[in-house]
């Protein structure tokens, strides 16, 4: 009997239907995430740590901001964001395309674009 | 003898999947445990002529709202009792009576003033609750530095042991005409202190307050993080440019710098942070962040810290058991030894010594 055929055998109607509770645990953990990360509304593009754009999501707008690469093109349109251009070599950024949440970071040139609430940099509150 | 074998990995089988549904319903269980999923909440108000925010975890909006309620009520009420501009207020009182009469005021306006005596003894006079006589001369609006010989003359006024509270009979006295008690410097910590009072007899279990950069932490965010503060970058382009980060759990921070209120005249910086001592502008220091348990103290100790320059100013802090970062007027950063290591500097820090 080869090894195969011992471990498929050990296999029993229990096995099956742990596979499946386990299946639809991780399909509703994931729906469960989609509920809770935000849908932040206002998109922030950071040069090299400075603000340089506060957008609204809502709003359709395309920007141009300047990091040490040369010119990189922001688009906001339908409640999405994208990076057009980056003078970037790998061009990660502008394959990452239209985005929703999160954020888009194109190393190179510093920029970072981030979708989000109030976020305040990542901080909670600046003292000053 | 097959078939008995083929039971046992049928038993087997069973109890595998009762365990594993077993620990899948156990995870699911503690998931919801919590009654209502905690969020948090943010408000801002513009109150004490400047900008509140309050953020609170909370289960629902509901909750958090009328928590919120509470905490902005109670600043805005302390705002009323401690306004130096309105006639009005328990603060202005006082001043009117200076060298006529004890007047008779709530706890919370006595408690603040004892706070500030405690501050000004403690610090030498760095922090003197009754610099308002001097510093009132200077507009940094219209750019107005008042000449030598008017700030030589109000100097004398300026004495904080010339305040004389009574706990017994809830009054407080400026001995002379002319003094004046200012709660500027150390009001919006006393507010955010409050503030945290109202949101925990509400039965908020986390919250942050920040009244403009004075800034109160209690409990953690949702999943057990701290309240994450970022310290401003004293030569930044705004609030959003910060130097450093620090995690905050039950406790309070507060910054003064010398770019909060100031104009350039002959090249020079007059900045609102004024040398009881000498009525000028204290020279040496860009920025000073104190953290601590208390808003109230770390409010007036940042004063006290900046105006005792760097060597003196992170004595003066320890001596309240507090911590203090400083930056130098050439951007060299200090701390007291119990906040390295709590503090996250961001790269570039570096490069203030240049600008």
């Amino acid at each position: 009997m080869s090894l195969a055929r011992e471990t498929f055998k050990e296999i029993t109607i229990y096995d099956w239907v742990l596979l499946v509770v386990l299946v639809l645990v991780s399909i509703s953990g994931s729906f469960l995430v989609r509920g809770i990360a935000s849908t932040g509304d206002t998109v922030r593009i950071e040069v090299g740590g400075k603000l340089i754009y506060r957008l609204s999501l809502s709003e359709e707008r395309t920007v141009e901001v300047r990091g040490p690469a040369g010119i990189t093109r922001v688009e906001v349109k339908g409640g999405r964001v994208r990076v057009a251009d980056s003078p970037c070599p790998n061009k990660l950024c502008v394959r990452q395309g239209w985005t929703e949440r999160g954020a888009i970071i194109c190393l190179p040139n510093r920029v970072v674009v981030t979708i989000g609430g109030d976020a305040e940099g990542g901080v909670d509150a600046v003292s000053g | 003898m097959p078939e008995q074998q083929g039971e046992g990995m049928k038993g087997r089988g069973l109890k595998r999947l009762l365990i594993v549904l077993l620990a899948v319903t156990l995870t699911f269980s503690s998931l919801s445990c919590s009654p209502k999923k905690e969020r948090m909440f943010k408000r801002s108000e513009f109150l004490l002529d400047t900008i509140v925010t309050i953020t609170v975890v909370a289960g629902s909006e509901k909750e958090a709202g009328d928590a919120m309620d509470k905490a902005f009520e109670e600043i805005r009420r302390l705002g009323g009792l401690l306004d130096f501009f309105s006639p009005e207020s328990e603060i202005s009182a006082i001043n009117r009576n200076a060298g006529i009469t004890p007047v008779a005021v709530s706890p919370e306006t006595l408690d603040l003033l004892e706070r500030a005596s405690e501050v000004s003894a403690g610090s030498n006079g760095a922090f003197d609750i009754t610099v308002g006589a001097v510093v009132s001369l200077y507009d940094f609006h219209r750019k107005v530095r008042p000449p030598d010989s008017l700030i030589r003359e109000r100097l004398p006024l300026v004495n904080f042991r010339d305040l004389i509270l009574d706990r017994s009979r809830g009054t407080a006295f400026l001995r002379r005409k002319g003094m004046t008690v200012d709660a500027g410097g150390i009001a919006k910590g006393y507010a955010a202190d409050r503030a945290v009072e109202v949101l925990k007899s509400a039965g908020i279990s986390a919250a942050l307050v920040a009244v403009a950069g004075d800034i109160r932490a209690y409990g953690s965010k949702p999943g057990g993080k701290p309240w994450l503060v970022g310290i401003r970058d004293p030569r930044g382009s705004g609030l959003d440019d910060i130097i450093a980060t620090i995690p905050l759990r039950d406790m309070a921070v507060s910054t003064s710098g010398d770019y909060e209120r100031f104009f350039i005249e002959d090249g020079k910086r007059i900045h609102h942070l004024i040398d009881p001592k000498t009525g000028h502008p204290a020279g040496g220091v860009m920025s000073v962040t104190v953290v601590g348990p208390l808003a109230v103290y770390t409010d007036s100790l940042a004063t006290a810290v900046f105006i005792s320059g760097i060597e003196k100013g992170l004595k003066t802090a320890e001596a309240f058991g507090y911590d203090a970062l400083m930056i130098d007027a050439s951007g060299g950063i200090h701390m007291t030894d119990a906040l390295k290591g709590r503090i996250a500097m961001l790269p570039r820090a570096k490069e203030n010594g240049r600008r």
